[in-house]
């Protein structure tokens, strides 16, 4: 199979006054697995679907191995795309569905049988060839519609959120299943999703998209840990505020009047700063002696949530609330008790 | 019994009493139409044939048969063709006026059949046309074209855009996408279109009238005149013929909408 | 400028829009050359001369309004059709509510049948099913043959060929796009919205009132409209079923057309009632709501 290279360069997509994608810059090598992600109306179901050929960009071009392809028709593309909803045909078999691209390339008889059958082992649905799509179940309809675009021999895969409609459990295991026929095939995928948790754990890349745009793009423990905006911080994961003052390089008195070390920080002092951090980077722990390396914040523990491996805690840090999650130590803590919150130096995230 | 239950019977029986009270008359007119007395009152004096024997051999009938049928066929075919395409334009494209076309297309149902067969007599007349075939076509695809519009557009936005889009990516151009895809899914649509816009045709009168060439009849405009002498027996024999169509027509679209019908979205319920 | 969350599936102008539109050219010509030309010809014909001999002088006057609007017996005649069709409107609606209710209560595939059923007769030509009350109606026909047989009555009664045998021709008519409007209404209410009201202490009539009926309200003024323009314009039922003062405003042009060949003032008459009818359909519109009639009218 090859592989193909995509550059976006400049693309961007106005209907009349509303621009939906104000100027993508993009490069996705071959064999990549780049997710496409943000909250709805970010446009990246339209960059996808300029990537396919469906719409077509006001602005900018499209290289797929260096070659423009912004008039090429979406039906000569050869990319295969697999859709939010499926979208089987419904009055053909898994069989038809699977073979309809392969008809249109003028793919002999035989062929096309060897073909399909492939495929359909490659989703692992060996056996559903001559079922109709209302015969099969979500899965296997997503599986069948996934083989439909395989089987083209596609230079480029494209998925449009193909996730979402299924329940949470059949979820996982498709996530599972993408990944491992990715590896197989090896076959440049842009996927496109709104759930972090997918994006997270499926893509090589992730590009986190905001307002049209590209917010910040990178591996995903480096959005995950290191995010440049305030907006890709919150996408990941819960993040928790706390107000204070800048005190001195490296130091700021937050609003109940905790001194809290901040490695990195250097604002002139009486600025005001929000310093935010990660639920699992803070610790619940007894209430002790403060230490210099580690911020130390008094509070009481509001509700605790056993989630089985890990325990969630809202502690109510005199009128601010955070969120601390942790494995489920010796020491379980009760509500109302008094505890205090250590959240080292540098796991603090300020914008 | 519960009053719950009271409830849903007695208006069970309500409604069987106002499917009788609709259908009734027609189940009458059948009757009278082997009836052997001639004046076609009650009672019933024996039971005969011959009133269906005569049908053929009335050269008026005949003709007006030949005319409503040739009118229904040109009216259906064409009123389907471009009420489709139209249809297919306002469901699949986005572009400013879209609502405005919508209204513009749907707007002819509202015009009382008397104001469209005057007005369109006159409108022929200006331009110096007179009374023809061709007027009585014009005319009456005009008042079937809002309703193919409808049911076509409404079949048609229910199959979901995306899989004339998977139909493409896969190869298919929009021409052929739209042939292999779309029109399969859309047929039982276009098919109940063809034979409403058929049926409406064949038993429109009101404009009618005024759009007939000289010695031209259609059968409802012949039953009209038959009317006038209602001694004739051949009304009640025609007439059955005719309900013996239109509801043979009617089970037949239905039978054949439900054996074309697959679910649009092709997912289990 | 906005940011749009962009509806994935449609073209936007430029993307195909030529092909819109020529897809949409035959249906907007075939309106507008047959259904809007013809009414403004009606409105350049209320305005031209006729000459005695009958014959029309495209010459400008306002006679003819003048004989419209003078004349009280033409604005009688139109009140007379809007009682006709205000009552004939109020026994569709009377009368179909049930039935489309009954309708809904019914399992999924008993109800498809019963819609089919119930659309049955409105597949039959409307010519046959006007004429069809003649054998009932008539002083032979069926119903006083058994009311006479049976001995209830004395003579035969006056069924035919006045106001009540029109009026039933035109319910009997008119009911079924009624029902089908109740119905689609009615499908619209949602079954938990009435459990809801139920589990806060309504009874099954209150729930009705206060739930279903207010949102299955579109249905039911859709319906009304439809009934009331197609029994305003209504021509052959009374021509058929009705008799010496069972004339109504479609009538009237008729005559006026045909017999009388005044066509100037019959594109005048016609002419009036579609102001009617517009008027009628923006009160329509304020009322309701122009969008659910177009919702309902969707079949």
């Amino acid at each position: 199979m090859s592989a193909a290279n995509v550059v976006l360069r400049g693309i961007e997509k106005r209907y009349g006054g509303v621009i939906a994608v104000a100027g993508i810059d993009l490069s996705i090598a071959a064999g990549e697995f780049v997710a496409l992600l943000g909250p709805s109306g970010c446009g990246k179901t339209t960059t996808l679907r300029m990537i396919a050929g469906l719409e077509e960009p006001t602005g900018g071009d499209i290289l797929v191995n260096g070659r423009r392809i912004n008039d090429i028709g979406v039906h000569q593309r050869n990319f295969g795309m697999v859709f939010q909803d499926h979208a089987l045909f419904p009055h053909m078999t898994a069989f038809d569905n699977i073979a309809f691209g392969l008809k249109y390339r003028k793919v002999p008889r035989p062929d096309i049988q060897r073909k399909v059958r492939q495929a359909l082992d490659i989703v692992r649905l060996p056996h559903v060839g001559e079922r109709l799509p209302r015969e099969l179940s979500g899965g296997q309809q997503q599986r069948v519609a996934l083989a439909r675009a395989i089987v083209i021999d596609p230079d480029l895969l494209l998925f449009d959120e193909p996730l979402s409609a299924l329940d949470a459990n059949l979820r996982e295991e498709m996530r599972i299943e993408l990944k491992r026929i990715h590896r197989t095939v090896g076959i440049t995928t842009v996927f496109v999703t709104h759930d972090q948790g997918e994006a997270l754990s499926m893509a090589d890349r992730v590009v986190l998209m905001h307002d049209g745009r590209i917010d910040q793009e990178g591996a995903p423990e480096q959005l995950y840990r290191s995010p440049n905006t305030e907006f890709a911080a919150r996408f990941f994961g819960h993040v928790n505020e706390l107000g204070g003052t800048a005190t001195a390089p490296g130091l700021v008195r937050i609003d109940d009047g905790t001194l809290v070390p901040a490695s990195g920080l250097n604002l002139a002092p009486g600025t005001p700063v929000r310093l935010l951090f990660r639920t699992e980077r803070a610790r619940v722990v007894p209430v002790g002696p403060a230490d210099p390396s580690t911020a130390t914040v008094q509070g009481t523990v509001e509700s605790s949530d056993y989630m089985g491996m890990m325990v969630r805690y809202v502690v109510d840090l005199g009128g601010r609330q955070v969120i601390v999650t942790q494995a489920v130590g010796d020491r379980q803590y009760r509500v109302g008790e008094a505890v205090c919150v250590k959240i080292p130096a540098d796991a603090w995230m300020t914008f | 019994m519960s009053r719950r239950r009271l409830f849903h019977w007695s208006l069970g029986a309500i409604t069987l009493l106002v499917f009788l009270f609709m259908l009734a008359p027609a189940l009458v007119v059948v009757a009278q139409a082997f009836n052997e007395s001639p004046s076609g009152n009650f009672p019933i004096t024996g039971l005969t044939l011959r009133w269906f024997a005569a049908l053929p051999e009335d050269p008026a009938i005949v003709g007006a048969m030949h005319t409503s049928l040739a009118l229904a066929a040109w009216t259906s075919v064409l009123a389907t063709l471009i009420g489709t395409a139209a249809a297919y334009a306002l469901a699949r494209f986005r572009f400013r006026g879209r609502g405005q076309v919508q209204l513009f297309l749907t707007v002819p149902i509202l015009v009382p059949h008397i104001v469209l067969g005057v007005g369109l007599l006159l409108a022929f007349r200006m331009v110096g046309l007179s009374k023809s075939f061709v007027l009585l076509v014009a005319g009456h695809v005009a008042i079937t074209l809002p309703f193919v519009v409808l049911t076509t557009g409404h079949r048609l936005q229910a199959i979901p855009r995306q899989i004339e889009d998977a139909a493409r990516t896969l190869g298919a151009n929009r021409l052929q996408a739209f042939i292999a895809i779309t029109l399969p899914l859309a047929l039982p649509a276009i098919l109940t279109s063809l034979l409403f816009s058929f049926m409406t045709s064949f038993d429109e009168v009101t404009a009618t009238l005024f759009w007939l060439p000289p010695n031209t009849e259609t059968i409802p405009s012949h039953i009209m005149a038959m009317l006038q002498f209602s001694t004739d027996p051949k009304i009640h024999s025609l007439s059955s013929l005719l309900i013996l169509g239109s509801v043979g027509v009617a089970v037949m679209t239905v039978l054949a909408v439900r054996a074309l019908s697959t679910d649009t979205q092709g997912s289990r319920k | 400028m906005r940011m749009a969350a962009a509806a994935p599936g449609f073209r936007t102008l430029g993307d195909g829009a030529a092909v819109a539109w020529s897809l949409l050219l035959p249906a907007l010509c075939c309106v507008a050359a047959f259904v809007i030309v013809p009414v403004i010809s009606l409105g350049l014909y209320s305005f031209w001369e006729r000459l005695p001999t009958g014959a029309v002088q495209q010459v400008f006057t306002t006679a003819n309004w003048r004989e419209l609007l003078g004349d009280s017996y033409y604005a009688g005649m139109l009140f007379k059709t809007l009682k006709l069709a205000a009552a004939v409107t109020l026994l569709c609606a009377l009368v179909g509510y049930g039935p489309a209710y009954y309708i809904t209560l019914l399992p999924p595939r008993r109800r498809a049948i019963l819609v089919t059923l119930l659309f049955l007769p409105s597949w039959i030509s409307y010519v046959v099913r006007s004429m069809s009350w003649l054998p009932i109606l008539g002083k032979e026909g069926l119903l006083n043959t058994i009311l006479g047989g049976s001995g209830l009555t004395s003579g035969p009664l006056p069924l035919l060929y006045n106001e009540f045998s029109v009026v039933l021709g035109m319910v009997q008519f008119l009911l079924p796009l009624m029902i089908v409007n109740i119905y689609i209404g009615l499908q619209a209410v949602d079954r938990k919205l009435v459990d809801a009201a139920r589990t806060l202490g309504a009874t099954d009539a209150q729930a009705f009132f206060a739930v279903t009926f207010p949102i299955a309200w579109p249905g039911l003024a859709a319906g009304c409209l439809l009934t009331f323009i197609l029994a305003m314009g209504a021509y052959i039922t009374p021509q058929i079923l009705g008799g010496p003062g069972t004339s109504y405003y479609a009538n009237l042009v008729f005559e006026t057309f045909v017999a009388q060949q005044d066509w100037p003032l019959g594109a005048a008459l016609s002419l009036v009632i579609i102001f009617f009818l517009v008027a009628g359909l923006v009160l329509y519109g304020r009322l309701a709501g122009i969008s659910t009639m177009f919702r309902e009218v969707r079949r």
